[in-house]
């Protein structure tokens, strides 16, 4: 680092924090710090209540050590987050596009050579992107938006910890990225009872259709080990309570201005549970992905940070 | 002399800008038709857009769709200027915004090795008229009666927008994913080999385009009945190209260049010249002009002539139309005497349910008997549920397009056909109006459900169903939650039968309505089972 590089990063560092004592983070993130700054480790789970998607997860990564932690100068970062849905971002069946784009300009103000944005989409692939208001938001945070459509982006891998899910066809930017992170919404499921991080990864997957004649829980609790993500942030703004995924003109919402932030898949989703209101006992899943070790169900043990804005 | 030499240079440049404008727009046609909206979907409102240009699909949804006030108006405004603008200022529309008219050009140029379209003098026959009368009669009675089938083969932009891209459009994406497999970042192409609908697309539109090679405008002279409309108005328009026998020296330079094969010295048959200014432009002596009539030439039509080679035209074509029509009148009986079926009202496909029909359609008989199948709302489809047919709908409505639910399912929020559709067989919907029109109807088989026969958990068909018309319940004696069908709800949207995983039969299908119906509104979610969580703190 040349004098000029160290300069431009403390102002970067300044605005940085000028801007989220703007936003009324800092205080509170000081309050709750030192014990586990000082230590020198970061909280195994962050949650921020309240402020809005982007103050939400600047505060979130502030206190998780900073998206410098995650992403490697001139890596590869490939963002996940749930565009499923041809419907519009009030309905909560897409993740919040805000969120994205300031997840894409984090990325590459920490020296990402580049941020790719996809997902195997159930509605139809540009329709989803155009009207979730996520391929917008992500080119305009500087991404590219990379086609998931066809079997050819999508690599044949093999599973060899898995019961069920012992192959499948992986997208081929979760192979090759240095970072992959996880960007789920959080909501109900018809079929497996809620979606969050781990069953966000089914649309990595090219044969995702097959998860539900193999079995839905041993295939979402397996499709981790194909790549876990490098970091999971889970978008609870808006959260829909029933006729999920997709949602229909009767669903229900909570408004919890909520987001999550961890590294662990399964504590996310035992957070992500609690949330929705069932718990995570509800969702076979869960358990199977803890007992596979993936991550830890017993949250109440791990070091969690709350924060509220 | 030097009046005579500008006259000539404007009427080049003319010719040249009309040479110009055609081009430019038939380039926009092709990229508009080119790929369907579910691979390129920023093309979609330009193809739908120009296929509003067209006067027969113009005329057909302002004067048979039954296509409500505005869309008729709107309709009828498209096929007055057209009709009012060839009265006025000549058959333009045939050489300037007709696509299939502009590739007969660009195949006839080829075919002469990039030379002028064709070489050698010719006789402007004048007995092709009589087929063209008779075919136009034949066609437009035909939409009259709801038999669209030969406006199915010969309605120009129809064979245009299913040919091109069919043909060209196809092999550009096919190469698009030559160079996606080599490495280059282009995007991947989704192309479905479809005999029978590929068979309607290129064979009309190669013969078409052979026949230019030979006879470049043969199609719009003898075959074509948008042509034969605007023919019989060029007959007696305002400003169009007219002969003056007097001043012509014989020279045979407009027989040379003439795209039609309508003009000689000798003679100029109105009824097939497409107003494209080439023998104008190279007219030595003014004979050709494009003009309005001189004061005499206002009054010869009512003047006796010596032989009257014009009523005995008159004769053949009237007789020529009246043939048309008494076949088009009498080809229901002659396929109930052979007892072809001509069209059905609950087509069946191959899994032996009724096929379903886009919303905006009203009912499988008004829509098939409107159809002239260009398929511009198969290409406007973001999902690619929509295809053609085969023969299921009838003989008078081949490759009519339906919902393929084997393939996708038709998108809740989207109303992209009704808004392509130029003829009015899918009516103009809106979204909110659209989401209650049932096209269909789930049935559930239980058994085949793999929830059932394999006891696992699943809810693909509650996951996709937008209206809420299927849910996962518990229902007693069930381990396991299962799929409950509230049929008054559905509106055969198909995204159950699309996803349903059970093999090899499915547990959700959907059968097709022959009419369509108001579907009931989305039903109240049922209380949560574990209550509203709060939304105060942190729930960890």
């Amino acid at each position: 680092m040349n004098r000029r590089e160290f300069l431009s990063a403390l102002g970067r560092g300044a605005g940085a924090l000028g801007a989220a004592w703007l936003l009324g983070a800092v205080p509170r993130v000081f309050a709750q710090a030192p014990a586990v700054a000082a230590a020198g480790t970061f909280p195994d789970l962050v949650a921020v209540k309240g402020g809005s998607a982007v103050s939400r997860v600047d505060a979130a990564l502030a206190a998780a050590g900073g998206i410098g932690r995650f992403v490697r100068k001139g890596g590869l970062v490939v963002l996940k987050p749930n565009i499923g849905w041809d419907v519009r971002p009030e309905l909560a069946a897409n993740t919040d596009p805000a969120l994205v784009k300031r997840l894409v300009e984090l990325c590459l103000a920490a020296g990402a050579r580049k941020v790719v944005v996809f997902d195997h989409t159930c509605d139809p692939l540009r329709a989803s992107c155009a009207n979730s208001g996520i391929e917008r938001a992500a080119k305009d945070g500087g991404a590219e938006v990379a086609p998931a459509h066809a079997e050819s982006y999508y690599q044949a891998v093999e599973n060899a910890r898995a019961g069920t899910l012992r192959k499948a066809k992986v997208h081929e930017l979760v192979l090759q990225a240095d970072t992959f992170i996880n960007v789920p919404v959080l909501k109900n499921h018809g079929g497996a009872g809620m979606t969050a991080a781990m069953k966000n990864l089914m649309g990595m997957v090219w044969d995702r259709g097959a998860f539900h004649s193999m079995g839905l829980d041993a295939c979402i609790a397996e499709a981790a080990l194909f790549r876990k993500p490098d970091l999971n942030i889970v978008d609870a703004g808006k959260v829909m309570l029933s006729g999920g995924p997709r949602g229909n003109a009767s669903s229900r919402y909570a408004e919890q201005r909520l987001l999550m932030l961890s590294t662990d898949i399964v504590a996310i989703d035992v957070a992500s549970a609690r949330t929705l209101g069932p718990g995570p006992e509800a969702f076979e899943y869960i358990g199977r992905a803890a007992t596979m070790g993936l991550g830890r169900a017993d949250i109440e043990k791990l070091a969690i940070r709350r924060i509220e804005l | 002399m030097k009046e005579e030499k500008r006259s000539a240079a404007r009427s080049r440049w003319a010719a040249r800008i009309r040479g110009a404008l055609a081009a430019l727009w038939l380039a926009a046609f092709c990229a508009g038709v080119a790929f369907p909206a579910s691979e390129l979907p920023e093309t979609a409102p330009l193809a739908a857009l120009m296929a509003r240009t067209q006067p027969l699909h113009a005329l057909e949804k302002a004067l048979l769709g039954r296509a409500g006030f505005a869309a008729s108006i709107a309709s009828a405004i498209v096929a007055i200027a057209l009709l009012g603008g060839t009265l006025l200022a000549g058959r333009f529309h045939c050489s300037l915004l007709c696509p299939l008219g502009t590739c007969q050009d660009a195949a006839a140029r080829l075919a002469s090795g990039l030379r002028s379209p064709r070489r050698g003098t010719i006789t402007p026959r004048r007995g092709l008229g009589a087929l063209r009368t008779g075919t136009a009669a034949f066609t437009l009675a035909g939409l009259v009666l709801g038999l669209p089938a030969a406006a199915t083969l010969l309605e120009p932009y129809t064979i245009f927008a299913r040919g091109f891209q069919r043909s060209l459009g196809d092999l550009a994406a096919l190469a698009l994913n030559g160079l996606e497999s080599l490495g280059l970042p282009v995007p991947v192409m989704t192309v479905r080999w479809e005999p029978f609908a590929f068979a309607l697309a290129v064979l009309p539109f190669g013969a078409v385009l052979v026949a230019a090679a030979f006879r470049s405008r043969a199609f719009c002279g003898a075959l074509c009945p948008a042509g034969a409309l605007l023919g019989a108005a060029n007959a007696v328009a305002l400003f169009r190209v007219r002969l003056d026998r007097a001043a012509c020296v014989d020279c045979g330079a407009c027989s040379r260049v003439c795209r039609a094969h309508c003009v000689n010295g000798h003679f100029l048959d109105t009824s097939r010249c497409v107003q494209c200014l080439d023998c104008v432009a190279v007219c030595p002596t003014g004979a050709l002009r494009y003009r309005p009539p001189r004061r005499d030439e206002l009054v010869a039509p009512f003047r006796p002539p010596a032989t009257d080679p014009a009523r005995r035209r008159f004769l053949v074509d009237a007789g020529a139309a009246g043939v048309g029509i008494a076949a088009a009148l009498a080809a229901p009986a002659l396929a109930r005497a052979a007892s072809v079926p001509l069209a059905r009202e609950t087509p069946r496909g191959s899994s032996g349910r009724t096929l379903a029909v886009p919303p905006g359609a009203l009912s499988v008989r008004r829509y098939a008997e409107l159809c002239t199948t260009c398929g511009t709302c198969v290409r406007a489809c973001p999902s690619g549920v929509l295809r053609h047919s085969t023969l299921e709908f009838g003989l008078a409505s081949p490759g009519v397009p339906y919902l393929d639910y084997g393939r996708a399912f038709c998108q809740y929020e989207c109303v992209a056909c009704s808004a392509a559709c130029p003829s009015g067989a899918i009516l103009d919907r809106e979204p909110e109006f659209k989401k209650r029109e049932a096209i269909g109807k789930s049935a559930l088989e239980l058994s085949d459900c793999i929830v059932v026969s394999k006891g696992t958990r699943c809810g693909a068909c509650a996951e996709h169903c937008p209206s809420g018309a299927v849910r996962i319940e518990e229902v007693a004696g069930r381990p396991l939650p299962v799929p409950v069908l509230h049929a008054a709800t559905c509106i055969g949207c198909g995204a159950c039968e699309t996803v349903c995983p059970a093999e090899p039969r499915k547990a959700m299908t959907v059968s097709g309505l022959a009419v369509h119906e108001l579907a009931d509104p989305p039903r109240k979610d049922a209380a949560l089972p574990v209550g509203e969580p709060s939304t105060e703190g942190f729930a960890f």
